[in-house]
Formats: structure tokens, C-alpha cells, sequence
């Protein structure tokens, strides 16, 4: 006897949130930039440091998705962010030849590092090279903690163990299946090896009882790239937008700006985006 | 590094406020109808309901949070509502998980009320919808009592405020999203001093939702 | 014919409550169901005003069948009395504006629910809250309340229990003016006897329960009750 009060309130309640939704964008009345982006941007303070930058200049708002490499092309794909500054090249080139991309640029690249417990037990301190450390690990079947998250810096991991010709597997090799900073956390608590990206190593360095084994092997360069997502249909406010923010972010003050941005006395981005523009395509 | 004592740790209690408040809001006024049909009425099936909204209660926000996803998106069905990404996709995905607790702790509360109640009611030819508000007035303790459970989970809640919402600064940002993410970012501190500032906001809702149950005793 | 049915039967947890194999109630009559306690007078009674559906046979009223819930037309025609008084939240006042329903305004519905408490000579409980009744008071303000609802046909069930004999006159006035007015009366009681000289039409029910079936506690069958009504019928 209520059934046509139910449905009644039903539509009242759907109406009433679709009103709700469009109310931010009109009462703000300012465009939003989605950026989908990893948790490195975000977690270092680079994007904080930046964006106000671009913001200022285009009198819109960036929006930060900071999540995983893997999500945030997923988020592109779906077209749910407007543009991808992700890190994982393989990745990355699939997004482009499944169309979601319009361009890809090289905007930076931070790397690296290897950072495990000061006893180093597997010796990887002293070991011949990245291979033969990522052996000794196995070897001896040291503790190692594995983001497995389907981040950039999970797939860049995978890289290197495939490289070293290892499978890793076994109770010695732990995937967390969280963010850079907590994989770090259960990693200084198990006092085991972990692979991880200088700026959260950093900026994690006085909380975790690690210490960095090894660093400067060219493989453990970690390229962030750029991508303006393809969208389907009308969007092309959004479209350009991204383009703008794409062009804003490879240009020469806003590149020198990244290379100058210092978290605790060290450099933790080093810009390498190209002298030209990438072309635009229609 | 954001300030604990800052605008911004204030503009994100607002907007957990906002959000949960706006799902309770839009839970009760669905739930508590759907009790007071099915208390009511009895039919095939009632039972099953029943059941199944108390199996609901347990709903993982994490599911709801990639189900509403996949609604939302824009390639998903609803996607050109574009509510993704603004509070109002968490207040939905907030609604949905409280609708189960206030649909099956309000028919608990009306099933409490004396029998005869609903007799006299039903005889007198009082209209439905009237006979519903006195059956809710009658049962208030119990149904405000789901409301205020179901705060309690909506306002704690992450997984769905995180997926729908996107934990976007000056936006969507939540206190329990900003939690998890200052947790991930390792500022254990940061994280423990908001799971605080979470219980206190929780404990003056409560002590209001109390004072209403005690102004309206009387 | 306002009810008409044959092999009416209903049971609780698979046990008989109530066994009637032909009912049939005339517009105007004075009818009584009589029958010992656990006999299914009560279920009878909810049966008829649509409260309950019984679990077989078809009950006809108004030569329309009977079903849950009963519509707008039916509701209105029929007004209930239940055994055990039970007021809604609010004062005497309040219950009875509510059976009024709407198309009033509220100082109207408050006249003609001040008029029905007049007749019933409870006026002065106007503005008591229904927490401070005594049980002849609440019997009186619910048939107060079910009397406004001027439906043609007015159940009651046991009127008579808990109100002492000066109740028990003003009870017997407002159903005296209700079937002098052409309404129709269908009424309970636990023996024959009190409503000997009342009725018009009495209905015997069986025990339905096993023989040797506990008897409901004795308050429920006050002496006063079943005191005899003397004044003949027309």
C-alpha cells in the first residue's frame, strides 16, 4: 500500500542527487583538470608544489586522482580523468595503441633505489651489480617486500627480477599489495629488502630503520611520461585543457621548476622532457 | 606538510559532514518507508526481504565503492550524470550502505510497537501515510537509534568514499580517506590525530542524537 | 445482507480458532456471537472488520467479497470496537478527531468530536492524556472514537468488560441510538443469556478448541460483563 510512496521517493531521491551533483560545478563555476597521477606525485609534495603554478594560469582547479599506475590508465581508459602522469613505460605505450592516448611525453624521471636493513644480510651492499644483488636475495632467501599492486614500480620490479633471471616466489618474497610509503613501513618492521622510489624513501627515511644498498644502475631510472586522454564524445573544453596542462608542464620554466624542487637537500625529479613539443594530433 | 590545526583539516571534517549527513538524510527517507511497507503488509516473499537486508548490512564499502564506480563512470551507464569524483557520488555510495542497517533495525523497532496499535489504526481507516508517521512516532527510540547506527558506519567508513570520491584535495577529501592516505604516506601521527578528531565529531552526533531521544521522550 | 459466508475457518499455527459453516448477517439486526472463552468470538470479529483474512472459505459484505485490506468504501462502512480498549498516543480529544479523517477543518473536527464525547458523557476527559484513563474511561473514549467514525455497521467486541454498571448504561444509550438511527449492531459476549432479550439474531460458537483446552484467565470475564440488558428490544 506504501509501493507508490516508495517509487515516489526513489525518483525524489535520484533527482535530488543528480541536483546535488551538478550544484559544485556551477556554484564554483570553474573548470576542473582531472589528473590522474601515482601516489609518488602526490605523496613527494611535487604536485603540491607545482599545480598552483597552472592553476593561477588557466583560472581553473586540478583535480589530483593519485592512485596506481595500473588504475590511472584504467581511469583514462574509462575516461574518467582527463590526463595520466604516470611511470611505467610497457604500460603506457599499451594505453597509447589502444587509442586512449593523444600523445605520450617524457616530463621526468626520479629512480630508483634498492634500500634494505643496515645489516644486509644477503650482502647486497657489496654485490657485483643489480643482478647479482637481486640473486642474493633470492639466494639466500632474505626477506623482500614486494608492492604488488599493479603500480610502476611493481611492473619496474618485475622487470628487474625477470632480468636477473629469477621467478621469486616463496615465503621469503611478501607482496604488500599497498602504497609505496606503507610497503616501506612493513618493510622496516620485517627488516627486509624493498625496491622503492627515492622521493617516498626519503621522505620516509627518518620513520623506517632502512637504509639505501643500492642506487645508480641506469635500469633503476623510473621515466614519468604525460598523456591527454582521448575522449569519445563533445569534451573538447576538457581536451584542451589537458592539452594546455601538457604543454604547460613540458615547457622550459615549468621543466627547470621541477629540477629545482629539493626534499631534504636532495634533488628528487630530473626533468627530461624533449626541446620540441610533441606534435598534435587532430 | 598540511597543518593538523588548519583550514583544511577543518574543510575536510566538513565535507565527511556533508557526505554522510546528506546519505543519512536520503537512507532514512528510502529505509524507513520500506520498514514501515513491509512491517505493514504481509506477502510471499516478506521474509526473504527481510533477509536479505539483514545480509546487507554487511555489504563491503569496498564493493559498493567499485559498483557505483562502474555505474558512474563515464563509460559506465550513468556516466553522463558526471557525479564521479564529487561528494555527492559518496553520498551515494554512503546511502547505499546504510539503507540495509536502517531498513533492518527499523523493522525491528516497529515489530517492538504493541500489536494493537496497528489494529486500531488499520480500523479507525486512518490513511496509510499517517499511520506510517504514528507507527515511526511510536517506535522513534528504535528508529532513531538505526540512524544513528547507520551514521556510525557511513561516517567511518573508506573503501567507497575513496573509489567514488577520489580523496581529491580541496574536494572530496574525507577524513577517513585522508587517513588512509596519511597512513600510506607514513605520517602515522597525522593519522592517529584525525582517527581522533573522527571519535570526537562521532561523540558530539552522538550526545545530540541522545538529547533528541531525551527532549522527544517527553 | 451486509455479511454473508459458509464454512469460514481460520487457524493459528495449524490449530482451528474458529469454525463458522454459515454466517449471515441482515442490515439492521441486533447480532450477537456468543460462545465460551477461546472459542474465536475475537477472530470472528477481525475477520469481519478486515483485519485478518481467514484461512478459508470467502466472507461477502455487502454481496462484495471481503479482501485485505479492505477499500476506502468498505473502511467507511464499518466501525470496530476492540476487547481490550487501546487509545493512540495523544488526549481523549486527539483519538477521536483522528477517526474523523479529513475534508474538515480542525476546529470543526474538534466540535463534532467534543459532541460525540458529550454524548458519552466523558467531556470533561477532553484534554486528559489517554496515559491517565482508567479502563472503563479508555472503553468509553474507543467506542466514542469508533461512533464518530458514523459508519452503518458498528462491532464491538465484549463492550461490556471492564465498565461498571453507570458505563455500562451509557454504553447501551450510544448503541440504542445507533440502531434506532437504521445501523446495524454485531456484538460479542461470553454467555447467551445477557444478550437474550437484546438480540435480534444470535450466533453460537463452538468451543473450536481441544475439549479440555485451559480457560483464558478469569479477568477476562468480569461479572458485570454479562449483566442482563432490560430493555426490550422495539
Amino acid at each position: 500500500m506504501l509501493h507508490p510512496m516508495v517509487a515516489y521517493l526513489l525518483r525524489l531521491a535520484v533527482a535530488a542527487f543528480v541536483i546535488l551533483g551538478t550544484v559544485p560545478s556551477t556554484s564554483s563555476a570553474q573548470t576542473h583538470l582531472r589528473l590522474g597521477t601515482t601516489t609518488s606525485t602526490q605523496d613527494s609534495g611535487l604536485l603540491e608544489y607545482l599545480l598552483p603554478g597552472f592553476e593561477h594560469e588557466c583560472g581553473c582547479r586540478v583535480d589530483v586522482i593519485a592512485v596506481g599506475t595500473g588504475e590511472a590508465l584504467r581511469l583514462g581508459a574509462n575516461g574518467d580523468v582527463d590526463v595520466v602522469l604516470v611511470h611505467d613505460p610497457d604500460k603506457e605505450e599499451a594505453f597509447m595503441r589502444d587509442g586512449h592516448g593523444l600523445t605520450r611525453s617524457p616530463v621526468m624521471s626520479n629512480d630508483f633505489v634498492i634500500a634494505g636493513p643496515h645489516s644486509d644480510p644477503a650482502g647486497v651492499r657489496t654485490a657485483q651489480g643489480l643482478e647479482a644483488a637481486l640473486r642474493a636475495i633470492a639466494d639466500k632467501s632474505a626477506p623482500f617486500v614486494s608492492r604488488g599492486d599493479e603500480s610502476g614500480t611493481h611492473a619496474k620490479e618485475r622487470k628487474l627480477w625477470a632480468a636477473a633471471g629469477i621467478k621469486p616466489q616463496g615465503s621469503w618474497y611478501r607482496e604488500s599489495g599497498q602504497g609505496m610509503g606503507a610497503t616501506l613501513q612493513m618493510a622496516g618492521q620485517m627488516q627486509g629488502y624493498v625496491l622503492s622510489d627515492r622521493g617516498t624513501f626519503l621522505a620516509m627515511r627518518e620513520r623506517v630503520e632502512l637504509e639505501i644498498l643500492l642506487q645508480g644502475d641506469p635500469r633503476l631510472l623510473n621515466p614519468y611520461s604525460v598523456m591527454p586522454v582521448r575522449v569519445e564524445k563533445g569534451a573538447s573544453a576538457q581536451r584542451e585543457l589537458a592539452e594546455s596542462f601538457v604543454a604547460w608542464l613540458l615547457s622550459a620554466p615549468v621543466q627547470k621548476r621541477i629540477g629545482e624542487y629539493v626534499k631534504d637537500g636532495q634533488a628528487l625529479f630530473k626533468p627530461n622532457a624533449p626541446a620540441t613539443p610533441p606534435p598534435k594530433t587532430p | 606538510m598540511n597543518q593538523f590545526f588548519g583550514v583544511e583539516t577543518l574543510a575536510i571534517c566538513v565535507t565527511s559532514l556533508k557526505t554522510s549527513s546528506v546519505a543519512i538524510v536520503a537512507a532514512s527517507l528510502l529505509g524507513v518507508p520500506v520498514a514501515l511497507w513491509a512491517s505493514n503488509n504481509y506477502f510471499a516473499g516478506r521474509g526473504a526481504l527481510v533477509t536479505v537486508f539483514n545480509t546487507l548490512t554487511a555489504l563491503p564499502s569496498v564493493f559498493v565503492g567499485v559498483l557505483l564506480y562502474s555505474l558512474l563512470s563515464r563509460s559506465g551507464p550513468l556516466g553522463s550524470l558526471e557525479l564521479l569524483y564529487t561528494w555527492p557520488a559518496m553520498s551515494m555510495g554512503q546511502t547505499l550502505l546504510a539503507l540495509p542497517l536502517i531498513v533492518s533495525l527499523t523493522l525491528a523497532a516497529l515489530s517492538r510497537t504493541d500489536p494493537r496499535l496497528r489494529k486500531e489504526l488499520i480500523a479507525l481507516g486512518i490513511p496509510a501515510w499517517r499511520t506510517g508517521w504514528i507507527l515511526v512516532k511510536e517506535a522513534r527510540f528504535g528508529v532513531l537509534a538505526a540512524v544513528v547506527a547507520a551514521f556510525g558506519r557511513v561516517f567511518t567508513e573508506v573503501g567507497s568514499a575513496l573509489m567514488l570520491g577520489g580523496n581529491i584535495r580541496h574536494s572530496t577529501r574525507t577524513i577517513t580517506t585522508s587517513i588512509a592516505m596519511e597512513t600510506s604516506k607514513g605520517n602515522f601521527e597525522f593519522g592517529l590525530g584525525l582517527g581522533f578528531l573522527l571519535l570526537a565529531v562521532a561523540l558530539a552526533i552522538n550526545i545530540g542524537f541522545h538529547s533528541l531521544q531525551e527532549t522527544r521522550a517527553r | 445482507m451486509i455479511y454473508r459466508a459458509q464454512r469460514l475457518l481460520h487457524r493459528y499455527n495449524g490449530r482451528v480458532a474458529l469454525q463458522v459453516h454459515d454466517l449471515a448477517i441482515p442490515q439492521g439486526s441486533r447480532f450477537a456471537v456468543v460462545g465460551p472463552n477461546g472459542c474465536g468470538k475475537t477472530t470472528l470479529m477481525e475477520i469481519l472488520v478486515g483485519l485478518l483474512a481467514p484461512s478459508e472459505g470467502e466472507l461477502f459484505f455487502y454481496d462484495r467479497p471481503l479482501h485485505l485490506p479492505l477499500d476506502k468504501d468498505q473502511r467507511s462502512r464499518v466501525a470496530y470496537v476492540a476487547q481490550q480498549p487501546f487509545a493512540l498516543p495523544g488526549s481523549v480529544i486527539d483519538n477521536v478527531v483522528l477517526a474523523l479523517g479529513r475534508g474538515r477543518s480542525r476546529a470543526q473536527n474538534r466540535r463534532i468530536a467534543f459532541g460525540w464525547l458529550e454524548l458519552l458523557g466523558i467531556e470533561a476527559l477532553a484534554d486528559r492524556s489517554e496515559r491517565t484513563l482508567s479502563v472503563g474511561q479508555l472503553r468509553l473514549a474507543t467506542l466514542a472514537r469508533a461512533a464518530a467514525r458514523d459508519a452503518p455497521l458498528l462491532v464491538l467486541d465484549e463492550p461490556f468488560a471492564f465498565v461498571d454498571e453507570t458505563f455500562e448504561a451509557i454504553v447501551q444509550r450510544v448503541l440504542e441510538r445507533h440502531h434506532s438511527a437504521g445501523g446495524t449492531i454485531v456484538m460479542t459476549n461470553p454467555r447467551r443469556s445477557a444478550l437474550a432479550n437484546w438480540a435480534t439474531e444470535v450466533l453460537e460458537l463452538g468451543a473450536a478448541a481441544p475439549a479440555n483446552s485451559p480457560q483464558a484467565p478469569a479477568e477476562q470475564i468480569p461479572d458485570r460483563a454479562v449483566a442482563p440488558m432490560s430493555q426490550p428490544s422495539r
